[in-house]
């Protein structure tokens, strides 16, 4: 396999009135062609940051201070905008959360694929692109496509739109799709589908996906790694399974057991992670955790700890109690 | 054994074939509709509720699940009588409260306190929470003196885990899981003996859900509350609820205890339903598929509500609509195959 992505030691910062904000402190990680990454955290930790950073999508007033993009070996984060372009909603595709808003009201759901593609794809005639869009139709499962290119977004429910989102990310057949959300919007029952959808198309056309969401559950049945956020950085990351299965960060520890499937009888107490998330403006000294830590030490409201191989060797952890001394 | 103990208590709530429809047709140009060249008038009803009937025991929690548009947060509204309902009876410990005008109600709506979705609509930005949780107090004890008031809302916010000493505060300086602190708390400052919770946790991040779960189970440990719980999410229910209660299109599918639920679901839709949760480290779990989508509560399927997705329909779901029948072990299901015993 080769690397797909590549992001080294990216920091994002917002300016403010006040002075810069760091919403993204420091975070790296790879991606292999075909692979599908887990960003998790609660809302705040930054994920979404980092997936927009991606695609060299920040927007004022935020902006990469520090760190590197590759994709397929360029550093894109250094690409100005209008190469960026070229990349972007080409070899990257994103997907929303919500996808009434990402669609044109106004526009048929046909004139909205077809303008995609012949915007990347300058050559291509106007029957080629209705062509192409009418296959990623098909490919989506969408009954009657031929029919749905003519009708505007209200007139289909909310898993149909997402499914008509999907399609128009595959007409470029990216290497990578970045999916911020994608079935927060939805029902269970929708969001099994879309999810089912999204890692048969990737498997199929072996693209890599990057999910990010706050949902464990739909990460540990579709992706393969996982990477947990809290507070702009990474702190715990390795095979999906192994994290889920036995998470070594007291904050992954805790999410996984605040979670009301976690074992344990019905009607008792869950177990609760004191605190809330600092605000970006006064985020802790040392461990950003260490306030709300069941387990904390002197040294963790001193010094932030590293992102460091774990002491089984299955991935990587940023806590005290694993450092060797 | 049970089940025919609680059966012999007295229900706090019973609801009999309640409709609630909604007409959203608006005003009368917009009703007229052209049809095979003749000008017609359309109206669109929502049928948001058709012939819903179950019992709610003392001190249980009943969950009612379904997705989004099936009616579970109408069902909510209509018994605590936020919305009058089109026909149908409610009774409230036996006494009929849906035929009730505002005044008889009063007392009532003492005893049946909501708790709404999202903290941020749902608190009054321009009060501070000392207001927001002396109004209902005031307003159902206008003698109660102040120096009383002041130590209930005291007493209040100290058991919700807001710290007294912000009780001058507005709601936009607390966070999410904070404001639904104040949204539980302004429920008990009433004394309540039954909380529709609509969504409590739905707009709060994974870490508070658990926090504001847990308070809510100890809220009902200490005044002795039975809650109507509605939510979408069937991990919480399975955690939390005695009962619960499977709505799809306006119609309940099935009405069960919850382990029996989660072990051996009867209808198709809580079958499809279970499958689909996503659960932890279950990689590629394989779900039951469902066709189609959820129709819309405005044109609904002839027949059962779900047979245009189920995948044991036959030609008696799509002629006669099923009932609700009573299972040998207390379950309440409407299918008719399971009628037929072929599910």
């Amino acid at each position: 396999m080769s690397k797909l992505l590549e992001v080294r030691d990216l920091v994002v910062n917002f300016a403010l009135r006040f002075g810069d904000l760091t919403a993204l402190n420091g975070i790296s990680f790879d991606l292999q062609a075909g692979e599908r990454l887990g960003l998790v955290g609660e809302s705040g930790a930054g994920k979404s940051v980092a997936g927009f950073s991606v695609i060299n999508l920040i927007s004022k007033p935020g902006y990469i201070a520090q760190g590197k993009v590759f994709f397929e070996g360029e550093a894109v984060s250094d690409y100005p905008q209008e190469k960026m372009r070229h990349i972007r909603g080409n070899r990257i595709s994103m997907i929303f959360q919500d996808p009434m808003m990402t669609l044109n009201p106004v526009l048929t759901i046909g004139t909205q694929m077809t303008e995609t593609l012949l915007a990347h794809r300058p050559g291509m005639s106007r029957r080629e692109a209705e062509r192409i869009a009418l296959d990623k139709l098909r490919q989506v499962h969408i009954p009657s496509p031929a029919e749905r290119l003519k009708q505007y977004p209200h007139e289909f429910s909310g898993g149909m739109r997402q499914r008509i989102i999907i399609a128009i990310s595959l007409l470029t057949d990216p290497a990578l799709i970045v999916a911020d959300e994608p079935t927060t919007a939805l029902d269970v029952t929708i969001q099994a589908e879309i999810m089912d959808l999204l890692t048969e198309l990737c498997e199929k056309h072996s693209m890599g996906l990057i999910l990010i969401t706050h949902d464990l559950g739909v990460v540990s049945q579709t992706t393969q790694r996982i990477a947990v956020m809290y507070a702009g950085r990474i702190v715990e990351s390795g095979s999906t399974r192994d994290v889920v299965d036995n998470p070594r960060h007291p904050y992954t520890q805790g999410l996984i057991s605040a979670l009301p499937q976690a074992a344990g009888q019905s009607g008792k107490r869950l177990h609760q992670i004191p605190g809330t998330m600092p605000n970006l403006t006064s985020i802790p000294d040392g461990c950003s955790f260490h306030p709300r830590c069941t387990q904390a030490l002197p040294v963790c409201s001193r010094i932030t700890p590293e992102l460091k191989e774990n002491p089984e060797g299955t991935g990587l952890v940023a806590c005290h109690l694993y450092e060797q001394d | 054994m049970q089940e025919k103990i609680s059966m012999s208590v007295d229900k706090v709530l019973r609801v009999e074939n309640l409709v609630r429809h909604f007409d959203i047709s608006g005003g009368f140009l917009d009703q007229l509709k052209f049809r095979d060249r003749r000008l017609t008038r359309v109206k669109t009803i929502v049928k948001a509720l058709n012939n819903v009937r179950f019992s709610i025991f003392p001190g249980e929690t009943f969950s009612v699940v379904g997705e989004s548009g099936c009616g579970k947060s109408t069902l909510g509204r209509t018994v605590v009588g936020l919305h009058p309902p089109n026909s149908g009876k409610i009774f409230y410990k036996g006494e009929r409260i849906d035929n009730l005008n505002a005044k008889e109600m009063l007392p009532y709506r003492q005893k049946m306190q909501m708790v709404f979705q999202d903290p941020y609509a749902s608190l009054n930005p321009r009060m501070t929470v000392q207001q927001i949780l002396r109004e209902p107090v005031v307003f159902h004890n206008p003698d109660m003196p102040g120096k009383q008031v002041r130590e209930r809302v005291a007493r209040i916010m100290d058991q919700v885990g807001v710290d007294p000493a912000w009780s001058f505060r507005y709601p936009h300086e607390f966070s999410g899981g904070q404001r639904q602190r104040i949204s539980i708390a302004r429920a008990l400052m009433v004394n309540p003996e039954f909380i529709v919770a609509d969504e409590p946790i739905s707009a709060l991040d994974v870490s508070i859900q658990a926090q504001i779960l847990n308070l809510l189970m100890d809220a009902q440990e200490e005044h002795g509350l039975t809650y109507m719980f509605i939510t979408h999410d069937l991990a919480v229910v399975e955690r939390f609820s005695t009962r619960v209660a499977v709505m799809y299109l306006g119609t309940l599918c099935e009405v069960a205890r919850t382990a029996d639920l989660f072990s051996s679901p009867r209808h198709p839709y809580t079958q499809a339903l279970m499958s689909a949760i996503p659960r932890l480290g279950r990689a590629g779990s394989k779900h039951i598929k469902l066709r189609g989508e959820v129709p819309t509560p405005i044109d609904l399927p002839s027949g059962c509500v779900f047979s245009g997705r189920c995948p044991h329909v036959r030609e008696r779901c799509l002629r006669e609509a099923p009932q609700l029948m009573d299972m040998e072990d207390g379950t309440l299901v409407a299918c008719h195959g399971v009628e037929e015993k072929r599910i």
